[in-house]
This record gives C-alpha cells, structure tokens and sequence, in this order.
C-alpha cells in the first residue's frame, strides 16, 4: 500500500468511527458552546462589549474544543492495543500522522462550520465582505491547532492525568495560532484598515507549514515501541 | 579501572566549578553594588547582572536541553537523556530566576509587573511552560526508554516553537499598541562601568554555575538510574532463588 493510500485509508476509518459513534462531535460541540455561553456572561450584558470580545471568543471556544478533540482522536487507539496493531502495517509511521490529522481535521472543521455562524449570531456580529480572508482565518487556524494537538495527543497516549497534561502541553505552542487568528478576525469583523489580516494569514499559513513538517518528522520518534 | 578514574576526575573538576562560580559571583555582585546610581533608574540597575545572567542560564539550559534531546534521539545513548532532562530542570529554577527578578524590576520602569506585548517576557513564559510540560511528562512515563524518547521530541519541538512565538507577539505589539517604554533600551544601563563590569563577570560567572549544576545533577541522575538498575536485578534475583528453592 503507498503511504498516500495508507494516509487516506486511515482517515477514513476515523471518519467513518465518527459518523457512527458522533462520538468526537457531540462531545466538543456542546462543550465549545458552554464555553461561549459562560463567556457571554462573564463579559456581562453591554452588546457593545460583547461585540468587541466575540473574536477571541470564537478563537478560545475552538482553542478548547481542539484539545478535547484531539484527547479524543487516540481514544479507540488506545483500547486493546489499537495503536501497537496500526503501528505494525507496513506503511511509513509518517502517513498514520497525517491520517490521523485528517480524521482530526474533518470533525474539527465540521464543528467550526456550526460552532462559527452560531457564535456570530449569538453576539451580534455581521461580516461585510472578506469572505474569503475570513474562510482562510477559520481553515488555517483550525489546521495549526490540530496539527500540534494530534501529535502532542499521540505523545500521550495511555498517561494517567492525560486531560489535564494535554493542555500544558498544547496551549504554549500555539500560542502564534490564537493570536493570528483573533487579530485577522478582529480585522475582518471591524473592517479596520489598521490591521494587516493577509499578514496575520501568512503567519498562520507559515505556522501550519512548519509545524505540519516538524510533527511529521519528529512522530515516528514519538511512537516506536 | 577508567571507571574509577572517571570517578577521582568527577570528584575535582566538580567543586572547582562550584567554587570558582561563586569566587566570580562575589566579585560581579561586588562591583554591581558598587558601582554608582544610575542616571535614569538609579538603583533599580543593580538587578540587572542577576536577571540577565539568570535569563542567559535558563536559555543556554533550554538550548543544552533541545540539543541533547535530539542527541540522544540519534545516538540512544541513555547518558544524554539524562543530561538534557537535567538541564531542563536546571533551566526552570533559573527562569524561574528571571521572570521573578524581571517582574520586579518591570513594576517602576514600566509601570506594572507584567507585560503582555512584551516578546521577551511572554516567549520567557512559554518556554517555562513547555518544560514544565516535558518534566511532568517524563514523571509519568515509567518506561526509561519511551520517557527519554518522549521528553526529547517535546524539547526538539518546544525549540522550533521559540523563534515562532517571539515573532508572533513581536508583531502583536509593534503592529497595534504604542511600543511599550524601555528605559533600557533608551539610554542602555550598561553605560555605567560598575554595572558594566559586573553584567561581564555575572555572566561568565553564572556560565560557570550552570556547568557546576549541570555535573553535579547529572552525576545525581546516573546515581538514580545505577540504583534503579540494581533494584532490578535484585529483584529478579529474588524470584529466581524463590522459584529454585
């Protein structure tokens, strides 16, 4: 099998797993939306201010859901010794990454395709135009977060105490991510021309670059048994 | 035979180290407090040996700690896993160092503790965090192999996210808020020859101590690694003779 089958195979399985379970989904969907609903109260009634807020937000509800997501991927990896047995097929330890990035993937950009035009509404913002830039914010932002949390996800797998070291783990590496992705939504939402969103893209397209050809090289390390 | 001349070497080289670090410490933090107030801070400048020299110890102990992780990741030998898990925890005392001496030396020349904009100060914080991360990590793993294999990938990846988030809050700041006031960077305290000459000695000084903290943890943790060796053995010795008898 060539690695690029083994890669498409394998998010298949994962989508597949998760068209059936909605195991991934449901879970980071509901939490996502708490997180923007305490938020909404904690920032208090003003819509103006609830307005200027949503951006970061959007971005710390996908943060978040990210993560769980990503606890999530190797969950039916690590019962009776999943991972041991995919490890052993004979396709380069490189492509189960990347499948496993794009099973990660197809459940995080579905969730942002729900969880966006909801938190937009919920705070009363309204995009005027860019709609491409702000497409392009969402698919990269999502990708740099998956990138990094599916193989720190993989680095863990069977840990006590997983949940809370993910985070540890995560937050301080896409740190870039967040900060990109709300400051090119902040421009788009409020048109302000002071702000540089196709900038902040490059930085998020560079983030995703690099980070897509590091994790990819360093996994086979991270998993060998 | 050469393990006990490893060992008579070990047993010198070692205190020197301590030693000369704290003789060069001394003199640094003699002309430090010497040295005349400065123009613009006054006394404020006084720290600046101690947090510079501590910020230089926990980068070099982070870079010491990335490249032996990626060294042992090509050679697997478990002597630089030991030695990079080491430095990180040398790293996160000194950084620890840092940002507590930074925060107070931030309250009067910028106005307040902590800055977000500031790339020096937030990439200082992640840094501590990934670390701090990789050491809990390693606490977990019992499996001396997949704990080595695991710290040293998070280090390798932690290392290429440093440039990454210094340019991201770089840009952050510069691009949207005024740039945030440096005294430091205006008129450089370092003009002051009494703070200039201790800043000098501060750093080879704190260089030497990092080499000093460095053998004595690493000695610390093959001593730990021999022990956990030998309890193995013991133990398989103990259900061999239990099984025969």
């Amino acid at each position: 099998m060539s690695a690029w089958r083994a890669v498409w195979t394998i998010a298949l399985k994962d989508w597949r797993i998760e068209g059936r379970a909605r195991d991934v989904l449901m879970a980071t969907l509901f939490f996502a939306g708490m997180v923007v609903m305490i938020l909404a109260f904690a920032f208090g009634p003003e819509s103006s201010k609830l307005r200027a807020a949503a951006p970061g937000i959007l971005w710390v509800a996908i943060a978040f859901a990210s993560i769980l997501a990503a606890s999530r991927a190797y969950g039916s990896e690590a019962e009776d010794g999943a991972l041991e047995t995919l490890l052993l097929y004979p396709v380069p330890h490189e492509a189960i990454y990347l499948g496993k990035l794009l099973g990660n993937l197809g459940s995080m950009l579905l969730l942002t395709l729900i969880l966006v035009p909801t938190t937009l509404l919920l705070y009363g913002v309204t995009l005027r135009g860019q709609w491409l830039e702000f497409g392009l914010t969402v698919t990269l932002g999502v990708i740099g977060f998956s990138i990094v949390a599916t193989f720190q996800s993989a680095l863990t797998v069977g840990l006590r105490a997983r949940e809370s070291l993910l985070p540890l783990l995560i937050f301080p590496i896409v740190v870039p991510v967040v900060l990109a992705a709300v400051k090119a939504t902040v421009g788009i939402v409020t048109l302000d021309p002071s702000i540089d969103v196709w900038g902040w893209l490059r930085l998020l397209l560079a983030f995703d670059v690099i980070y897509l050809v590091t994790c990819t090289l360093a996994f086979p390390y991270a998993v060998e048994s | 035979m050469t393990q006990k001349q490893s060992i008579s070497s070990a047993s010198w080289i070692t205190p020197a180290l301590g030693y000369s670090s704290l003789a060069v410490l001394l003199v640094a933090f003699y002309f430090t407090f010497t040295a005349a107030p400065d123009v613009l801070q006054g006394y404020l400048t006084r720290i600046l040996p101690v947090h510079v020299g501590a910020s230089w110890l926990a980068y070099l102990a982070f870079g010491v700690t990335a490249v032996f992780g990626l060294t042992y990741l090509i050679s697997r030998r478990a002597h630089w896993d030991r030695l990079s898990a080491s430095s990180a925890e040398i790293g996160i005392v000194f950084i620890v160092l840092s940002l507590f001496s930074g925060a107070l030396w931030g309250r009067p020349t910028w106005g307040a503790y902590w800055v977000w904009g500031d790339a020096r100060l937030t990439t200082t914080a992640l840094m501590m965090m990934v670390y701090i991360g990789m050491l809990t990590v390693r606490g977990m793993l019992n499996d001396s192999g997949r704990r080595a294999r695991v710290s040293a990938v998070i280090a390798v990846v932690a290392s290429v996210g440093v440039p990454i988030n210094y340019m991201s809050v770089y840009w952050w700041n510069t691009l949207h808020q005024t740039p945030t006031l440096n005294l430091a960077t205006q008129r450089s305290a370092l003009q002051n020859p009494g703070i200039a000459i201790g800043f000098a000695l501060a750093l080879i000084g704190f260089t030497i101590l990092y080499a000093y903290l460095l053998r004595l943890r690493g000695q610390l943790a093959r001593a730990q690694a021999d022990l956990e060796t030998r309890e193995m053995d013991m133990e398989l010795r103990g259900t061999l003779t239990g099984a025969t008898s």
